[in-house]
């Protein structure tokens, strides 16, 4: 229609005046300067789904830390439940196994049938002085499901400390160096991610979510990359290694959850500083399951043993000969009970 | 490297982190200017916030936000500027956790601009605004700074259903939100709105409800879809297929499948693999749920399957979501008609071009062409208004008259197309589509803005005139831009729409009449209607 005027030549009210300017668009790249690290970690890091108890949430995060599909984890309730599921950052589930825990760390290695997985290398965190960046790559309140990348967030290195914590009313064991930030990290299912540097070198791995013994208030925390590499030195499970080596006295392979001799029960035992005996689960063709034990039941005494807390009731067990029958007095409900209880051969 | 090299390296490196800084600050310093802190009543003591969006004062905030004062409608809004001003709530989406509302005592407003939120990235900074614990006195805004840590999340939602505030393929940001800081805008560093911050995720139970690094935003582009609908002053509700898919191994599987239901329609089988919805790769379910969560009822969307090696790709509207609310939400018509003015002033406003618009206009030389099959029949002549807005169309002494609210609309579409000119419908229904372009003001009973439709690719609001009985025509304009998209014809007597394309515009924002249209029916026949020039010639 060049040449040939419109019909009618209409005026518009330009709708633009007001609005507020846009900045140039180089503020909002394509590329980020983190994108790399980001993606690089979320690569590394998988999800883990296990067991719950009371507000023990039944999920969590791990890393990578072998091409052969060996994983660091924080301890947790969620590595006690009858199975724990990891899936991978491209969305691929996978059972697995505990190879090895620290009790003093905190620490669990798992390991899972898969190959060619890309991993973390151990380098170290000395490198970083406070205020440098932070990356945090975790699965807090499983927001991220399946092959979703795993939550990131961005903060500094605020300093480094040794650990004096409590976890509920109780001490928590691991009193070392950790690497604090003002990344918030102490959230449900986020123990077990990692912490990464600018260029997504693994710095530390977030710990289970502690409070303050000093302040009370919940710490935002992180072991340092070389307290995972000791843990897996000790567990001799570094990667590349081939040779078993002793284990370190802090490590315990495959601790049976329940006391042994087994019973084939599990007891509600979280919080407060000295749990009643209450029975939170009965494994089915069990000892304790032939004797009529039933979750919820509180146990009063044992072998004619009176057993108030959790930790009498272990040594109490502990004391059992496998296939002699022993009594066990229990209350149900407003009734006291009395079974006849046979223990077994503690599981290998 | 010298000492003084590294020194003034360093120097370079500051200069620049203040440089970025000051920009910062100064994209934040404006947008704080349109953050709205939301109150349900004047006592200030309950509310959350928002975000005006539009000049005239047009805002975005949660539906839960404004839940409060549903009945009334009426709330206040404070401003950086220190003020309290009158807010009126218009739309509502409480499937998506959005509402609309106008803020009144000002003629123009300071606005921010929308965003693309499909373009964001993991790791980008992000600010949000808005009055968290209601802190703000002033109404100045708090300003909390993060990243986004997880883009496509889902979020269930509530009520029976969970069909009630479901934040699908929504925005997670570290970014602090605190109660209070629903409905305000979550910004990019370059000051565009990208989402509207609503949800967070605490540790309840165990600490307070405050933030722990977890905060979830509406992603504009969901949000955009439904703007035509909440301008309009609707409920809005959103799309379902009315099917269920599951993982079996890595392929998503139809397993349910609603009677009458649009997969039904669509032609889906139980069995069939999902491949492509919508035009995104789906790989679970919640991928489905996030991509029709963000989509409106009747939303035409494309499905791609696989059954029995093949793949098929089919197209439906979707069928809409049950929405359980406790009393129905009426339309203010009074306002649905001043928007649908709004719409069709773009293309009249006045003053500058008054002596041509409106009935009463000089005669216009027009080429009028048909087109059926192979044959094309060419003819000029000229279109004349009169000042009762009666048009009359004349060649070589012989002519038509129309007046406009003659229902002859379609009346003798079956009239032979060999007709050409002399077809009476055509040139009926050319005056009905153009009429309230030229003359806004005819708008009244009859007429409504259905809401929202994607039309040529392109998220648009619908006008809806009922002409006579059984009788429409919609219009469909380009949301963003204005521009009138196309105009169909519908005759319950005479199904098979009449669509009528007016030619695109040539400059963008600048809307002018479009001075050549194309008439398409179902039958094939095409004809196209040229402005030439006017009688004396002038073009």
């Amino acid at each position: 229609m060049s040449g040939k005027g419109p019909f009618l030549t209409l005026a518009f009210v330009a709708l633009c005046g007001a609005a507020l300017a846009v900045a140039s668009a180089d503020v909002s790249p394509a590329g980020g300067p983190f994108d790399a690290a980001i993606e690089k970690a979320q690569q590394r890091v998988v999800k883990l789904y296990g067991g719950s108890l009371g507000r023990e949430k039944g999920y969590g995060s791990g890393i990578v830390v072998s091409a052969d599909g060996k994983i660091v984890t924080a301890l947790s309730i969620l590595l006690e439940g009858r199975t724990l599921r990891v899936v991978l950052p491209d969305g691929r589930r996978f059972p697995a196994r505990i190879v090895a825990r620290d009790r003093h760390r905190q620490l669990a290695l798992l390991q899972i049938d898969a190959f060619g997985l890309p991993c973390f290398e151990l380098k170290g965190s000395v490198h970083l002085r406070p205020g440098d960046w932070l990356i945090a790559a975790a699965n807090p309140f499983k927001v991220a499901d399946g092959p979703e990348p795993v939550s990131v967030s961005l903060g500094v290195l605020s300093g480094r400390t040794r650990l004096a914590a409590r976890r509920h009313a109780q001490d928590f064991p691991y009193t070392g160096p950790v690497l604090l930030t003002d990344v918030i990290v102490a959230t449900a299912g986020s123990a077990g991610g990692a912490l990464v540097d600018a260029d997504g070198n693994l710095v530390g791995l977030i710990g289970k979510a502690v409070t303050s013994k000093q302040t009370n208030t919940w710490l935002n925390y992180a072991l340092p990359v070389e307290e995972v590499a000791a843990f897996l030195r000790e567990s001799s499970a570094e990667p590349g290694r081939e040779e078993p080596k002793t284990v370190g006295a802090k490590i315990i392979f495959a601790l049976p959850v329940a006391p042994r001799p087994n019973l084939g029960i599990r007891l509600f035992d979280v919080g407060g500083r000295q749990p009643p005996p209450y029975v939170e689960r009965v494994r089915p063709d069990s000892p304790a399951w032939h004797a009529g034990l039933r979750p919820n039941d509180l146990i009063l005494s044992i072998d004619g043993q009176q057993v108030v807390t959790c930790a009498d009731l272990r040594k109490a067990v502990n004391k059992l000969r496998p296939g002699r029958p022993v009594p066990l007095v229990i209350k149900r409900r407003e009734e006291v009970v009395t079974l006849e209880l046979t223990p077994e051969e503690p599981s290998p | 490297m010298s000492a003084s090299a590294v020194a003034q390296d360093d120097d370079a490196a500051l200069a620049a982190v203040r440089a970025d800084e000051a920009r910062r600050v100064a994209v934040f310093d404006q947008a704080a200017q349109v953050v709205v802190c939301i109150f349900a009543d004047r006592e200030l003591s309950r509310g959350g916030s928002g975000v005006i969006i539009h000049q005239d004062g047009y805002g975005l905030t949660n539906f839960h936000v404004v839940a409060e004062f549903l009945e009334t409608r009426r709330g206040y809004g404070g401003l950086a500027d220190g003020r309290l001003y009158p807010l009126r709530l218009l739309g509502i989406d409480p499937g998506g956790d959005v509402a609309l509302f106008k803020l009144e005592g000002q003629d123009r407003f300071d606005f921010a601009p929308l965003g693309d939120s499909d373009q964001l990235h993991v790791g980008q900074w992000v600010a949000a605004m808005g009055n968290p614990f209601m802190v703000a006195e002033d109404f100045a805004p708090t300003i909390t700074l993060g990243v986004i840590s997880g883009l496509h999340r889902y979020q269930y939602g509530r009520g029976e259903e969970g069909s009630l505030l479901e934040y699908a393929d929504c925005i997670q940001v570290s970014t602090s939100i605190n109660p209070g800081n629903s409905g305000g805008p979550l910004f990019d560093l370059a000051g565009r709105v990208i989402g509207i911050n609503g949800r967070a995720s605490f540790d309840d139970g165990e600490r307070r409800r405050v933030n722990v690094g977890l905060g979830y935003a509406v992603s504009i582009n969901q949000i955009k879809r439904f703007l035509p609908a909440l301008r309009a002053g609707r409920l809005c509700e959103h799309g379902t297929l009315g099917a269920t898919v599951q993982l079996a191994g890595d392929e998503l599987i139809f397993n349910a499948i609603q009677g009458l239901s649009a997969a039904e329609r669509a032609g889906v089988q139980l069995g069939d693999e999902l491949l492509v919805l919508a035009g995104r790769r789906v790989r679970t379910p919640n991928d489905v749920n996030n991509i029709l969560a963000t989509l409106p009822a009747d939303w035409p969307v494309s499905i791609s399957l696989r059954r029995d090696g093949r793949e098929i790709t089919t197209a439906v509207r979707l069928d809409r979501l049950p929405l359980r609310m406790p009393q129905p939400y009426v339309l203010d018509l009074e306002h649905n008609h001043a928007e649908v003015r709004k719409l069709f002033e773009r293309y009249s406003s006045r003053p500058a071009a008054e002596a041509e618009t409106g009935v009463g206009r000089p005669a216009w030389r027009c080429r009028f062409t048909q087109t059926i099959g192979e044959q094309t029949d060419t003819v000029e002549l000229t279109v004349s208004w009169d000042a009762t807005g009666t048009m009359r169309v004349e060649r070589g002494g012989e002519g038509l008259t129309f007046e406009l609210g003659d229902a002859v609309l379609v009346a003798d579409v079956d009239a032979a197309p060999s007709a050409g000119w002399r077809n009476k419908t055509v040139w009926s229904e050319w005056q009905h589509i153009t009429a309230p372009l030229l003359s806004p003001d005819m708008v009244g009973l009859g007429w409504e803005l259905l809401g929202s439709d994607e039309v040529q690719g392109k998220i648009a609001s619908i006008v809806e005139w009922r002409v006579a009985d059984g009788q429409q025509i919609r219009w469909a304009f380009d949301y963003e831009t204005g521009r009138l998209l196309e105009a169909r014809v519908f005759d319950a007597r005479h199904p098979g729409a009449v669509v009528w394309l007016p030619d695109p515009q040539p400059a963008p924002g600048r809307l002018v009449f479009p001075d050549r249209w194309t008439r398409q029916t179902g039958s094939g026949v095409r004809t196209v209607i040229e402005m030439v020039s006017d009688v004396e010639g002038t073009p």
